[in-house]
């Protein structure tokens, strides 16, 4: 039985470029057909030419926003150029046969975000980009190349911003498509609200909002230095306000079980779930649990390999008066061993996980308490954080807490956990 | 006229393997159907020599034989005759014989082994069909504990039963190889009650290794710990097998049964590394718990692990 965390909880962020489901014929509105007249000369497919074939390896969306022929597009349509450039080149390309090479001129890994470069455009029209305000219920009308068919418009709903601060991202009802990542999103009079980044479940689609693309665009790269080095900055950068924000803010607690522990950090970062079974022999539950569980769920694409930027954290009691204690000691250290909160990868994109393990005294209690982190290869400032904590029992009943902290680095993770286990007392 | 015995000597050692009485104390060898015993020996002629008395003496008489006769001291016949003396070896072709006369003094009788006991038990079915019944029982137990929620009715418990008799018969029979057809039926019997006495032991350890394990907080001294404890399991098992087969076994084959047992045990380190503590994609750590036990020590304060463990790790970066 897997008891944690249910698979069917886990709606990762399927991201367009790789993904396509049945489409969805919307009717199309007349405004709908006016912005695709006025803006479908700047919007391109992007593709991702392997050089050895010559055909396109991967696609997306992208679209023209300066007279220097800048082009927007996703950070994770163009990611595998950043990690094996000797692989590929990129193309901007038109259903008429239009098209041309581009270059990496800037991305922001944390907001999905990359600004490429063409030839400067002339005469060719760009869109131009300003910030806009949307209320809830608003149309809102992207456009991309879904699964190589040609440029189309769709229609969809704007319900509000999602995510912590600094990283939020516009939740539409629409069905984006795979390929029509990184293509423009406008309002019904025509300014670009938002860029197509990811789907999710039915017709949930994300935007990341035009102000972070403003803002890439204002403190555009000079010169390229190394993208690992930017890419690892960015990340810890992203963790850095995260954390900060999170240390700021006032936590409230609340009682589970002996503990009383943190009660949902930053409702906005973390989803929480949670699960109760009361101990009954009929049903072969031979122990009574409690576990919650919160997590954030919008990961960010590191690389072609994984997403990460994952935090997570899990409180769970368990108690019998069913089982013997040496009976109960064996399915305690059980549910001790079990591990989460960092992402599934290759061996060869991360090194092995390497534990210390002590007895730790907090909450005015003992704990057998275990430290565990492991290194990304590719980038060697990363790294993934697990700890997990026993509390030393009585006999038959348990309490576990356990932590993880996805693609960060030692003096960020500290920080949060310090004011996080710290902040975990002993209620009874 | 008295009688002589001709025992048949197993190709090495000294066992018998049989033994022919002639009460006239006369007696033809060779592999003609003629003879009175009859050699399946390839070397062997077909009338290759023939035991014969004086009344007191006894004479073994090469028949011109292709190969010849020879006997102990570098004594070789080949169309003589040579007096021989009781518990004399003769040896014809590839086999070996022995002759015995009725006054040939034996070994007084020697107390019983207690391993020899120990086997006799073993050989009762009865013994088997319970021990079975009993492992049985403890797995039962085990599984219940294991995973509370395994009924007799899931399938889950089906699979263990199932892996369990698979592993019992193969045990047992591993040792096939080794005796004859006639013995097989007492040997399996013995090895189902070792294999039962196994697990009844990795039972009873399982549940109390968490009581062994509780202050060992290195990961990789535990594997070895653990490791530890297999092997002397192992060792265990092959030495009580050693045991219970020393009256059909010899030096070659026990060689035998170790290289195959390292040879199977290696593969199956090998193979299990992929998936436990070879993969390093998950965490591993202990993580046994026992109700009561506390800390030897002081435990660290929380900041202390904190700061200390994140030093410690991530300043090991390679």
């Amino acid at each position: 039985m897997k008891r944690l965390p249910k698979s069917s909880f886990f709606v990762l962020s399927i991201i367009l470029i790789f993904f396509g489901s049945s489409q969805t014929l919307w009717a199309l509105t007349e405004a709908a057909q006016k912005i695709f007249e006025d803006n479908n000369a700047a919007v391109y497919q992007i593709r991702i030419v392997d050089l050895n074939s010559g055909e396109k390896s991967s696609i997306g969306s992208g679209f023209r926003f300066s007279e220097e022929g800048f082009f927007a597009t996703n950070y994770h349509v163009i990611a595998d150029v950043i990690s094996t450039p000797e692989r590929y080149r990129i193309e901007y390309r038109k259903d008429n046969g239009e098209h041309g090479d581009l270059i990496i001129r800037d991305i922001d890994v944390p907001h999905d975000l990359a600004i490429l470069q063409g030839q400067a455009s002339g005469d060719k029209p760009y869109l131009s980009l300003k910030s806009s305000a949307l209320s809830k219920g608003d149309k809102v009308f992207p456009m991309g190349n879904p699964l190589d068919l040609g440029m189309t418009i769709i229609e969809g709903t704007y319900n509000g911003l999602i995510g912590e601060k600094f990283y939020q991202q516009i939740l539409l009802s629409a069905s984006l498509n795979g390929g029509m990542s990184g293509g423009p999103a406008f309002d019904s009079t025509g300014n670009i609200v938002g860029v197509n980044v990811a789907i999710e479940g039915n017709d949930l689609s994300y935007l990341v909002p035009v102000d972070y693309l403003i803002d890439l665009v204002k403190k555009i790269k000079k010169e390229t230095a190394s993208w690992e080095e930017t890419i690892q900055e960015q990340f810890l950068e992203r963790y850095r306000r995260i954390i900060d924000s999170f240390l700021k803010g006032d936590w409230s607690s609340e009682i589970f079980g002996s503990l009383k522990v943190p009660k949902n950090i930053s409702p906005s970062f973390f989803k929480c779930w949670g699960e109760s079974k009361p101990e009954d022999k009929k049903e072969n539950q031979f122990f009574e649990y409690s576990y919650k569980w919160c997590k954030n769920e919008n990961s960010v694409y590191l690389s072609s390999e994984f997403n990460t930027g994952i935090i997570g954290y899990l409180f769970y009691w368990l108690k019998s008066d069913t089982l013997n204690s040496l009976e109960f000691s064996q399915l305690y250290s059980k549910e001790f061993a079990k591990t989460y909160f960092y992402p599934t990868v290759k061996k060869k994109e991360v090194s092995k996980f390497k534990c210390k393990n002590k007895f730790v005294e907090f909450a005015d209690h003992n704990w057998k308490g275990t430290y565990c982190q492991r290194q990304y290869k590719k980038f060697p400032k990363l790294h993934d954080v697990f700890l997990s904590f026993a509390l030393l029992n009585g006999p038959n009943r348990g309490h576990l807490i356990k932590v993880g902290l996805a693609g960060i680095n030692e003096p960020l993770a500290r920080r949060f956990l310090k004011k996080f286990l710290g902040g975990i007392e002993w209620a009874e | 006229m008295g009688r002589i015995i001709v025992e048949l000597l197993s190709p090495q050692g000294t066992n018998t393997e049989r033994r022919f009485i002639f009460e006239d104390g006369k007696a033809t060898i060779g592999r003609s159907y003629s003879n009175d015993i009859i050699l399946d020996d390839p070397f062997v002629s077909s009338e290759h020599f023939s035991i014969e008395n004086t009344g007191e003496d006894f004479f073994v008489v090469d028949l011109s034989s292709e190969n010849g006769t020879e006997l102990s001291h570098n004594v070789f016949l080949k169309g003589q005759g040579a007096k021989i003396r009781s518990g004399e070896e003769i040896c014809i072709g590839k086999t070996r014989l022995r002759i015995l006369l009725a006054d040939h003094p034996v070994e007084p009788a020697k107390p019983k082994e207690t391993f020899a006991a120990v086997r006799q038990f073993l050989d009762k079915s009865s013994v088997a069909i319970s021990s079975s019944l009993f492992a049985m029982g403890m797995l039962v137990w085990f599984i219940k504990m294991d995973t509370p929620e395994a009924a007799f009715e899931t399938k889950e418990f089906f699979i263990y039963s199932l892996v369990y008799i698979v592993f019992a018969l193969l045990y047992s029979s591993f040792f096939r190889i080794f005796v004859s057809s006639k013995q097989f039926k007492t040997y399996f019997k013995r090895f189902l009650t070792i294999i039962n006495l196994d697990v009844f032991f990795e039972v009873v350890f399982t549940v109390v290794d968490p009581f062994l394990y509780f202050w060992i907080m290195d990961n990789r001294l535990m594997i070895f710990f653990d490791g530890f404890v297999s092997l002397l399991f192992s060792v265990a098992m092959f030495w009580v097998g050693l045991k219970l087969t020393k009256d059909v076994l010899r030096m070659g084959d026990y060689i035998k049964i170790a290289v195959i047992s390292i040879a199977l045990a290696s593969m199956a380190v090998v193979a299990s590394d992929g998936f436990s503590w070879g993969s390093g994609r998950k965490p591993i750590y202990p993580a046994k718990m026992v109700p009561y036990l506390q800390p030897l020590t002081k435990p660290q304060k929380l900041d202390t692990f904190l700061e200390e463990s994140g030093r410690e790790l991530f300043s090991a970066k390679k």
